[in-house]
Order: structure tokens, then sequence, then C-alpha cells
């Protein structure tokens, strides 16, 4: 259970880290993002991969939350990818 | 002319993964399939069903050896755990007075429990097992050697991660950059994009593998500071040491309340090993050792009792800041204290590693064909790279739905039946690598991955007409073990065929291309 809300939060993260790159905005959100958008998405991307730190250590201990939390980053970052490419696909 | 310092690394990257690569490959497949061991050793002995209670099994098992073996040097009892429904036991015989040891075959010295302490009938086979030993033992080798080879592998595997994140320039700009149908620019991306999201995995998985062997590539301190190597592990791991046997014969405890006060002082972590030593004998003792899939580290503390009166003599923790730091090494390179959800999570970083390696392959080829003076006919090196590149990638896990497909198919009775397991994966691994000898080379990418997706996709089949536990029966039963090997078997049949449908679709392409090309020259 911890593993699927880590790697939501993951997700989460990661795409809005994926929709502040200005490559890819049109095909995450369909238009451009004004630049402090843009700025807030990222930190908004950044405090969500924290919360999925959180969320692993708080569920499954510190070290093995620590070492989950990497496992949960790689999914996220793939379920976007794979969402990246759906979307343009 | 000057290079730059990021051009002598895509230099040293480049060639440091070329010379690896074919082992780094067969290392990442076999290893991401160790974190499974347990449960591919479960599949391939089928016949093993019920689980049992580790105490009683114990219990059982010391039995068993008192009736069999009492006159043992020592007993070896790994009892029944959530992942391994039987007792593995094994015993060191009795030396004899002026003899040296003799070298015995593996079934004379150890044998398979139940839960009542029977031997079980079952397949002979080396399981999950020889996966994970292949990964650093490899085979048809001494061991040593393999170590050494396993080990310059992983040390240019280091280098190759640490010059390829300096080549890579924009890590964080391409991150999600993954571009489908552009030849050589695609696979770049496949291959950066499977670098970079599991980067620390790799880096860990690459260091902690060389910790894990450090003793034999760097024995110098070890040298330096003790009389041999022996007297060293004596001192970091006590309770070795052989006492004589007095003579004066005395029972042993039951082991059931020893395991219970050890289960107890560990915080209720199981037992994963129980060493008898001097069966029989007064000078009897116990040593229980806490299971490794409840702490990262993976040396576990042990206590030592008194096997006539079960009083405790010994109690051992693994002491000094580089021994924890080497312990917890360990253990995160095995991964054997993971649950299901983090031993998932290796497995699928294990295959991102698997991917990575084998695109950094392929890249060499792709990259280089363009700019060959006659692309029509490579040099030697090139056509050596591309052949082994199509025996890895498609070769061994041909090789590994063989390994699986014996299990089922070779008669039980059979002698030396489990090396033969093993034999089946080599002869279909060398059997690819003859055949893309021989074939033109795009061609043999297309029938080597066909035939890989073929193999896998027998595995079922052949599991449902041999024996009675499959998919279907699984999913009535809750037989869950059983439902996802096939499901395994499926997708990676799956994966292979798509991959052989890509390699068909370029090799239609070229042909085409080529076609066009010899009709112009004649109408010219």
């Amino acid at each position: 259970m911890i593993h699927i809300v880590a790697i939501c939060a993951a997700i989460l993260g990661f795409g809005c880290l994926c929709a502040a790159m200005a490559r890819h905005q049109t095909d995450m959100l369909g238009r451009k993002l004004p630049s402090p958008v843009q700025q807030q998405f990222r930190r908004a991307g950044g405090a969500l991969l924290l919360v999925a730190l959180a969320i692993d250590m708080a569920g499954l201990g510190i070290a093995y939350g620590a070492i989950a939390w990497f496992g949960h980053l790689t999914t996220g970052a793939v379920m976007v990818l794979a969402i990246l490419k759906w979307k343009t696909a | 002319m000057k290079e730059s310092f990021r051009q002598s690394m895509a230099w040293l990257h480049t060639w440091t993964g070329l010379l690896f690569g074919w082992l780094l490959f067969a290392m990442f497949v076999t290893g991401t399939a160790a974190y499974f061991q347990h449960e591919i050793s479960r599949w391939m002995r089928p016949e093993l069903v019920a689980t049992a209670d580790p105490v009683s099994a114990t219990q059982a098992a010391i039995t068993y050896l008192r009736t069999r073996e009492p006159d043992a040097e020592s007993w070896f009892i790994t009892p029944p755990s959530a992942r391994n429904p039987v007792t593995e036991v094994f015993w060191q015989p009795k030396k004899v007075e002026g003899q040296p040891p003799t070298r015995r075959k593996r079934e004379e010295t150890s044998a398979t429990l139940d839960g009542h302490g029977h031997p079980v009938t079952v397949r002979e086979t080396r399981g999950g097992y020889f996966l994970y030993r292949f990964h650093f033992d490899l085979h048809y080798m001494p061991v040593m050697w393999a170590r050494y080879l396993v080990g310059a592998a992983a040390m240019f595997m280091l280098v190759a991660i640490v010059s390829g994140i300096i080549t890579h320039k924009k890590i964080f700009a391409d991150f999600f950059m993954l571009r489908f149908g552009k030849g050589q620019r695609s696979w770049l991306d496949a291959h950066n994009v499977t670098a970079v999201f599991a980067l620390p995995f790799y880096l860990m998985i690459t260091y902690t593998g060389l910790v894990t062997l450090a003793t034999q590539y760097m024995p110098w301190g070890v040298m330096a500071n003790y009389a041999s190597t022996d007297t060293f592990f004596e001192e970091v791991f006590p309770g070795r040491a052989d006492v004589p046997r007095s003579g004066v014969a005395a029972p042993l405890v039951p082991v059931s309340s020893l395991m219970a006060m050890a289960s107890r002082s560990w915080g209720g972590a199981g037992v994963g090993f129980v060493k008898v030593a001097n069966p029989g004998d007064n000078t009897a003792t116990i040593t229980i050792t806490r299971a490794a899939d409840t702490a990262i580290a993976a040396r576990g503390e042990s206590m030592v009792f008194a096997g006539p009166s079960g009083t405790l003599l010994d109690r051992h923790v693994p002491e000094g800041g580089a021994l924890a730091t080497q312990s917890v090494m360990v253990g995160l390179h095995a991964g054997r204290y993971a649950g299901w959800g983090l031993r998932w999570l290796y497995f699928l970083s294990g295959i991102g590693g698997t991917i990575m390696v084998g695109s950094g392959l392929v890249l060499w080829t792709v990259k280089r064909r363009a700019k060959l003076p006659d692309p029509a006919h490579p040099h030697f090196g090139f056509r050596l790279v591309e052949r082994l590149n199509i025996a890895a990638i498609a070769g061994l896990p041909a090789g590994l739905a063989a390994y699986f497909l014996a299990n089922r198919l070779l008669p039980d009775a059979m002698d030396n039946r489990a090396e033969w397991e093993i034999n089946s994966l080599f002869l279909i691994w060398a059997g690819v690598l003859l055949w893309a000898c021989f074939r033109p080379q795009r061609r043999a990418w297309v029938e080597s991955l066909s035939f890989a997706a073929a193999l896998f996709a027998a595995v079922p089949i052949v599991n449902a007409l041999t024996v009675s536990r499959n998919m279907l029966t699984g999913l009535v039963t809750g037989d869950w073990l059983f439902v996802a090997f096939d499901m395994a078997m499926v997708t990676l049949s799956f994966a292979l065929g798509w991959a052989a449908r890509k390699a068909a679709r370029v090799e239609l392409k070229a042909t085409r291309s080529a076609r066009q090309k010899s009709k112009e020259l004649t109408t010219a």
C-alpha cells in the first residue's frame, strides 16, 4: 500500500517536472506555460518527490524507506515517460 | 589535435562498455533472476507443496541426521521459511585419521527434508540457485578465475557508469527524451533513459557487488595483518574452530526452546541457519544464526549454546564500523531483507540494467555501420561484435527458457539430471551463437529473437502438460507462484516477439532499399 501511495506521489512529482520543461509542455498540457508558472511547476515537482520520500520513511522505516524511495522514483519516471509517449502517439 | 575531457570520457565509455558488455549482460540477466531464486527453485520443484513450521521441522531434521549421520563432524540445517517450503540439510562427514578429506558428490552429504524429517522425493535440479551462482561464479571454469573475471567486468562497469555520466551532456534536459523510429538517435535515447532512470541502482549494485568479493580482489590488507586468510575469517566470524570430540556420549537438548530464546532476543526475527558441531558428544555446540530477511545488514547475529545442557556459551554480534558497512553493502546488493514490493523494484531495476547494457551494445554497431567504408561487407571486428551481440541478447534468454523447459522434459531418473538442465542452457546458447555466425546479420536477429520468444511461450504450455500446477489451477487454488511464473514467461515471450518484429521491419526496409539501389544501378 505504501508502495502504491509513494509511486503515485513520484508520478505526480515527475509529471510536474516534465510539465515544467518547455519542450514537453505542449505534449503534457496542450499549451505553453508562462515562465513564472513553469517555475512553480518545477518547485511543486521537487516538493512532491520529497513528499514521496517522507511517505516512504514514515511507512517503511528510515533506512528501508530511503532504499524503496529510489525504486519508487524509477517507477514514477518510467510511468511519466509512458504517459508522455502515449499522449504523443 | 587535443581531445576535450568529455571526448576522452566518451572513448573510455565506448570501449570499457564493449569489452565486458557481453559478460555484464549475462551477469545482469542471471543476477536479476536471482532476486527470485527461491521462487524459481519452487517452480522447478513443483512436487513440493506443503510448508512446515520452522521450529518443529528443525527438530525433525535433527532426528533424521541423528539416525543417518551420527558421527558427522557437524550438521548444517536451513529451516523452511516463507519463501522455501523444505528443510535443507548438509553435513561434514567424519574425518578419517591420516587421510585427506575426500571430495564427495553433493547428494552424498546433503538432503532435502519435509516438515516431519522425511527425505522428499523431488526431481534433481539446482533451480534458481544455479542462476544466482552463475552471476558471479560462471560455469565450466574454476570459481576463482570466474570471480576475477566477474570482478574485472564489475570494475569496468563502474568505469563505464562514471564516464557515461560525464559523456551524457544533458542528463536533466534530456531526462524524458525518447524518440522512436529515428535509428541511431532512438538507440541512444533508449540507452540514456534506461541508464538515467535507475542510475542510483546501477551505482549501488556495481559498487556493492565488488565489495562482496573484496577480500579476494584486495587481499593485501588481510595479508599484511594475518598469518592466513583463515585466521582472518576466524577472527571476524568466530565460532568456526573445531573442538576435538571427547568421546563421551551425551544427548542434545531439544532445539525448540533454544530457537525460541534466540528469536526473542532478536525481537521476533526468525532463525536462518542452525549448525550442530560434534553431535552426540558432550562437547557438542548448537549455533543459531538470525535469518537474513529481517535486517538490511547481511551478516546476522548468532548465538552459541552447549549441546547437552542448552546453556548460552557465546553471543556474536558483528562489531566495528568497517564490518557493519560491509555487511550493509552486501545486504543491499543481495536484497535478502526485501519484502515483495521492494523485491519487485529490485527486479525491475535489474531489467532496466539489462536493457541498458543491451542497448549500449547495439548502439556500438548502429553508430559505426553508416561510417563503414563498405557497409555491405564490414571488417572482421565489426562482424564479431554484431554476432556476439545476437548471441548475448537473444541467445542467453533462449538458453534460460531452455533451462526451464529441460526441468520439465528431462526424465526424473536421469543420471546427472541437474547438470543436464544446466548443459541444456549452454547448448541452446551456443547454438544461437553458431546460428548467428552463419546467417546474414539482420536475418539472424529476427530468427534468434523469434526463437527465444517461442521457447518462452513454450514454457507455460509444456508446464501445463507435464505437471499438475499451472496458471489456471493456480488462479482457482490461489497458487500465486505458478500464476506469476506463467505470466512472467508470457511477458518475456511478448517482449522478445515484439523485438523480433521490430528487427524484421528493419530488415524489410534494408532489403527493399538494397533492391531499389540495384535496380537503379541496372537501369542506369
